[in-house]
């Protein structure tokens, strides 16, 4: 689900208190061995604000993480984009 | 089981026979073709995925060019939960990867010769389900796109290389109904964007199954690289029209070795392996 925030910075606020949660940054594993690897992409954020083509500034939140972490959420946003071929 | 047949050289490469026998390789013609191509990506192989409770942040190419990241965590698509025919899949729930190096696949549109080859199962999103692309489906911005379009529940199976100079695009293929949704299927097409018939530019297949959509422009095409880094599960964007569904195979091949003959043993491969048709 999609959410859009009143200001950047509420988004900011919101943001970090997610992934201060989650433990963002962090070092993921390879699937075989289970072995952490550094050198591989990191997970550093948990979402990021896109722009639809009305302007609206909005981000992925899933569901779990949207009643895990409430407050400060914005409010459900659909984005609108020109019709592409 | 395949035929064991003798190497260039004349000799069997025993490794790469025992690999094929303990089911970790193709037969090594295929390995050979698959290990030089620009894009191998396989979610059956383990070692080529790294990710945190299931939640992917790289795919590794097992081509020659770049592997795919994700450092997004609800952008992640997820690994671990799904298979076809007991092999791990990697599922996409409006998730997408990325490449970084746009020139690394300028030749998806500037003319060279090539065919690519998944198995892949599109979900049923109300835009588009993505396998991947670096164009946005822009008229003036130069790259591929090869997408399921299911606006107004058309299902269509559509391929689009553009150039930086609007319509026609070099190559267009828009086939409704063409797609089955939330089935695997193996999805191919041998590209000849450069070539002066148009109807010759492209020919695309769903399992053996020839399209019945005709390519109808001999737009030129561009050389510059694409605007955007190439993304799997995505048609360009930073996430805005990704992917609902899976993958778990999806092979690019160019210049002198895509040829429809190796297309076909491409498709063969990955049937034998995924039990697709």
């Amino acid at each position: 689900m999609h959410y859009t925030w009143e200001s950047q910075e509420a988004f900011e606020a919101w943001h970090s208190v997610v992934k201060d949660g989650l433990g963002i940054p962090y070092p993921n594993r390879n699937s075989k061995t289970g072995e952490i690897d550094e050198n591989a992409s990191w997970t550093t954020a948990y979402t990021e604000l896109r722009t639809d083509d009305n302007g609206v500034q909005y981000a992925k939140v899933e569901d779990n993480i949207a009643e895990e972490f409430a407050e400060g959420l914005g409010t459900p946003h659909t984005p609108y984009f020109e019709e592409i071929l | 089981m395949g035929v064991l047949r003798l190497s260039e050289a004349g000799f069997v490469n025993y490794q790469k026979y025992s690999n094929f026998l303990a089911g970790n390789e193709p037969f090594f013609p295929v390995f050979d073709l698959l290990s030089s191509a620009p894009l191998w990506l396989d979610a059956s192989d383990a070692s080529t995925i790294t990710e945190s409770g299931g939640s992917v942040s790289q795919w590794d190419n097992k081509g020659t060019l770049e592997n795919f990241t994700q450092a997004t965590s609800a952008d992640q698509p997820t690994t671990g939960v799904s298979t076809l025919n007991g092999l791990n899949v990697i599922d996409f729930a409006s998730d997408f990867l990325s490449g970084s190096t746009k020139s690394q696949w300028k030749f998806l549109h500037d003319g060279t010769i090539y065919f690519m080859a998944a198995v892949v199962k599109y979900g049923t999103p109300t835009i588009l389900s993505p396998l991947l692309g670096n164009n946005r489906t822009s008229t003036t911005d130069p790259g591929f796109v090869k997408f399921f379009d299911n606006r107004s529940s058309a299902a269509a199976n559509e391929y689009i290389i553009s150039n930086s100079t609007g319509l026609p695009f070099p190559v267009a293929i828009i086939e409704n109904s063409g797609i089955t949704s939330n089935t695997f299927v193996v999805d191919s097409a041998l590209l000849d964007p450069s070539n002066a018939t148009a109807a010759n530019r492209i020919d695309y297949f769903i399992n053996s199954t020839a399209g019945s959509d005709t390519n109808s422009s001999t737009a030129a095409l561009s050389s510059a690289n694409p605007t955007y880094d190439l993304k799997i599960g995505e048609i360009g964007t930073s996430g805005s029209f990704a992917m609902t569904g899976s993958i778990a195979e999806l092979i690019i091949v160019s210049g002198a070795d895509a040829t429809e003959t190796n297309r076909q043993a491409v498709v063969d491969y990955l049937n034998e392996k995924w039990s697709v048709f």
